[in-house]
């Protein structure tokens, strides 16, 4: 059996991460119905421990992590556990990671997408992308990767060939 | 009835060619370089385009010496290196080739470096990999 943990992060709903505004309304009120109103504990000036802003901003973003850990297998269902401020932590570790992975996958298709609508036009010729913006082209790897070394992140830098099937080495 | 548990599933890009082609970052030091590679099921090693070996400053001739028959009948001439290969959120160290021979344009992650450290499944209609850890084989 895989671990549960990992097994959430493919079937973790993102909604419930990272919902639309009007989403999140809703939700907190179902939360401050369920859960009661966001405790003092957490509105205290000791929480802002500089979460990534598209995590969390709000002591009702951070009560959100703290539920979401009940449902994550970090913790025990035990309702006492859930207020555990190092579950939260952990939690909001997971959130992040799971921010980071969506980030990463949605650049690698961006990036899928670039090349499949601009192969016919680049063929023959080394190109550094981020995501779906072309940062360098040029004949060699060499160029591409001088020019392209400021990007804020670890550019594509592929060569683009003709695509004729590939009999295996 | 055998069953394989995975802990990942990914829709790779469409590839005309029908490769199955999979964001690599190869990761030496501080530095790394980014590109595709395609998974080769067939091949014994992850060999790379020695460029890739130049922007992470590595002497490719340095590297342990190792020759490759390819599917054509060349011998091609590739050099091991210690690099970190991440694939999918996924780190790994391992010894990957490069190699500088003319006309060689396809990366592939082959069985020792990358998928030997993995169990690996793959739904070649639906474009699907699947991916788990080797430590979850067998419970």
């Amino acid at each position: 059996m895989a671990p549960a943990l990992l097994v959430s992060e493919q079937h973790a709903n993102w909604d419930v991460l990272a919902p639309p505004p009007s989403a999140i309304a809703a939700w907190d009120e179902t939360i401050t119905q369920k859960a009661g109103p966001v405790s003092p504990f957490f509105q205290r000036e000791e929480w802002s421990f500089s979460p990534a802003p598209s995590v969390t901003s709000s002591p009702f973003e951070y009560q959100r992590a703290i539920l979401h850990a009940g449902r994550l297998p970090i913790t025990k269902s035990h309702s006492s556990e859930r207020h555990n401020p190092r579950n939260a932590e952990l939690a909001l570790e997971q959130i992040r990671a799971l921010h980071r992975k969506q980030e990463s996958r949605q650049l690698e298709q961006e990036e899928a997408e670039w090349i499949a609508a601009n192969r016919m036009c680049y063929a023959g010729r080394w190109v550094a992308l981020l995501g779906g913006v072309l940062i360098a082209d040029g004949k060699s790897a060499r160029v591409v990767a001088e020019a392209s070394a400021g990007a804020p992140s670890t550019p594509l830098i592929i060569y683009i060939e003709n695509e004729l099937p590939f009999a295996g080495w | 009835m055998p069953s394989v548990d995975f802990d990942l599933e990914h829709v790779y890009p469409n590839d005309p060619a029908g490769n199955i082609p999979l964001s690599i970052k190869l990761e030496v030091g501080e530095t790394s370089a980014r590109f595709w590679a395609y998974v080769d099921t067939g091949a014994a090693h992850c060999l790379f385009q020695s460029e890739y070996a130049e922007i992470l400053g590595l002497e490719l001739r340095v590297g342990l010496p190792l020759q490759f028959s390819v599917a054509g009948g060349a011998i091609i001439e590739a050099y091991g290196h210690t690099v970190i290969v991440e694939v999918l959120d996924r780190r790994v160290e391992s010894v990957v080739y490069f190699t500088d021979h003319p006309g060689f344009r396809r990366n592939v992650l082959g069985r020792q470096g990358w998928l030997h450290h993995f169990k690996f499944g793959l739904i070649y209609y639906e474009s699907k990999i699947y991916l788990g850890p080797l430590e979850t084989q067998g419970r």
